[in-house]
């Protein structure tokens, strides 16, 4: 037989935890689940392949559509291109595949640099030396008539 | 093991013996079911300020930006919906509470001295909570929110020194924008809560140091623990008010209307609720009357409140014999009911 002292000491750990656990789920799920609409998948313009040099990389304009959480705006936003051949274009996503910062070509050595902490890539997106994990990421794409087209960006394997 | 810690801890806090020292502490035989708001109160307030922080993780205090980031909590956030239904309502309930609690403790005749201050403290928080749910009020920045904030504002300019007010709340001209908003939200979100926090401790705090208030025949009667027999009544409390707000958040949609439009005259602004005692009370007092509506009663009922236990001074305690002290607290409530039914009413 419970006593009424148990059964109030009970009742106080029982209640209060159903109305604890009541705000901490809920609250949880808002802090961990990623909300918005899925976006991606869509296709960029990149311009015109005409004015791309070929065997030389290129820093490349575009204007991409971004939805932030509850913001959409239109950002323009650069790219490397290298273009092989008027059917090949390869196109690199512009962050270093170490910590995310911008490097640019090296045309006198003809290699891509970080500045950051001083990885080298070769033309091809391999790494060269330095600690970058991974060869640049590329950028899916697709050549329609004269317009260079970039798609989702795909992570390269291995050290390249 | 886990003695030891609490050990270690306690000798060198005093933490764990404060803890079972506030649960032991003694009460009067009378105390009961009557005395559960001041926790009630507590657990909202504690509740408010848990979900006001995960709604400003994700809303954007700008005019314009914060109608869009509300919807995105809404809408498009797991469980977004819910916090700020939980943030929405626990806003109403707090002031059900608050009012409740004042009742009872006039009802009892808890004010009496020495809990003149307690008493003092808790007309402020009562002004405090007023404040949240005023300045709350703008921030989602639809047309209901911007539209009562323009009378808001009006308001204040009508005492002497009212533009004085207005530019401190950031509206020198009248208007409401920029400046408005983020001073409500700083006040909203930094001032009033820090001021809150401080002065819900201090009220905790002399009410533990005057103890509960005793009734008349408690002298004769043994005294009971805090804990477990009110502990407990306080926990089913919280847990009744939780349930009824948890069911609001969970079925009652928030009407977020279109988003401020300046342009829209046509809006017929409504305050919350709470205030709509103050919207009736300015048809009565139209041209330099109205500042009286708007301003002097309101701030002459605060006063009056206020002042209950410096005029109901009598040692009885019993609300059958205290006429002048509970006509008061009936008088106010009953103005205050019958003003906003009737603007319920009257208003389209």
């Amino acid at each position: 037989m419970m006593t009424r002292r148990k059964f109030q000491e009970w009742s106080v750990i029982l209640l209060g935890g159903i109305a604890q656990a009541a705000v901490a789920v809920p609250a949880l799920i808002y802090l961990l689940v990623p909300g918005g609409k899925k976006t991606g998948g869509g296709w960029t313009d990149a311009g015109s392949i005409a004015t791309l040099p070929t065997g030389r990389p290129t820093e490349v304009a575009i204007q991409q559509e971004r939805q932030d959480a509850w913001k959409s705006s239109v950002e323009t936003t650069t790219v490397w291109a290298l273009k092989k051949s008027d059917s090949e274009i390869v196109v690199y996503s512009p962050q270093c595949t170490h910590l995310g910062c911008g490097y640019h070509w090296e045309e006198g050595q003809q290699h891509f640099l970080c500045p950051c902490h001083e990885s080298v890539f070769s033309k091809d997106g391999a790494v060269v030396s330095g600690v970058a994990p991974r060869p640049l990421d590329r950028f899916e794409t697709r050549i329609e008539g004269d317009r260079l087209w970039l798609g989702p960006l795909a992570q390269q394997e291995g050290k390249g | 093991m886990l003695q030891g810690v609490l050990n270690w801890l306690d000798d060198r806090t005093g933490i764990v013996g404060g803890l079972k020292k506030f649960l032991d502490e003694e009460i009067p035989a009378s105390s009961g079911w009557h005395q559960v708001f001041g926790s009630v109160a507590l657990f909202i307030l504690v509740t408010q300020f848990a979900t006001g922080v995960l709604l400003a993780l994700n809303f954007a205090p700008q005019p314009g930006a914060s109608y869009l980031s509300l919807q995105y909590i809404i809408s498009e956030i797991p469980g977004g919906r819910l916090i700020h239904g939980l943030h929405h309502w626990g806003a109403s309930m707090m002031v059900v509470i608050v009012v409740l609690h004042m009742i009872q403790v006039a009802i009892w005749g808890a004010y009496k001295k020495p809990r003149e201050v307690t008493w003092l403290v808790g007309i402020v928080l009562l002004l405090l909570t007023l404040g949240f749910g005023l300045t709350g009020y703008l921030l989602p920045w639809d047309n209901r929110a911007y539209w009562a904030t323009v009378v808001t504002v009006q308001i204040s300019g009508l005492p002497p020194g009212g533009s004085v007010v207005q530019a401190l709340m950031g509206s020198p001209a009248g208007q409401v924008g920029i400046g408005v908003y983020q001073r409500f939200y700083t006040l909203h979100v930094m001032v009033l809560p820090a001021i809150t926090l401080a002065l819900a401790i201090f009220h905790v705090f002399l009410v533990r140091r005057h103890g509960v208030a005793s009734q008349p025949g408690d002298e004769h009667q043994p005294k009971k623990q805090f804990y477990p027999a009110q502990v407990y009544k306080d926990t089913v409390a919280v847990f009744v008010t939780f349930a009824v707000l948890f069911g609001l958040a969970a079925l009652a949609d928030i009407p977020l209307e279109k988003v401020a439009d300046p342009q829209d005259l046509s809006y017929i602004p409504r305050p919350e609720w709470y205030f709509l005692f103050l919207f009736e009370t300015l048809k009565y007092f139209q041209g330099s009357w109205e500042v009286v509506g708007a301003v002097v009663l309101p701030t002459l009922a605060i006063i009056a409140l206020a002042l209950v236990p410096f005029f109901d001074t009598g040692k009885v305690k019993r609300a059958s014999q205290r006429f002048a002290a509970i006509g008061t607290v009936v008088l106010a409530a009953f103005i205050w009911s019958a003003l906003t039914i009737a603007a319920i009413v009257t208003t389209p």
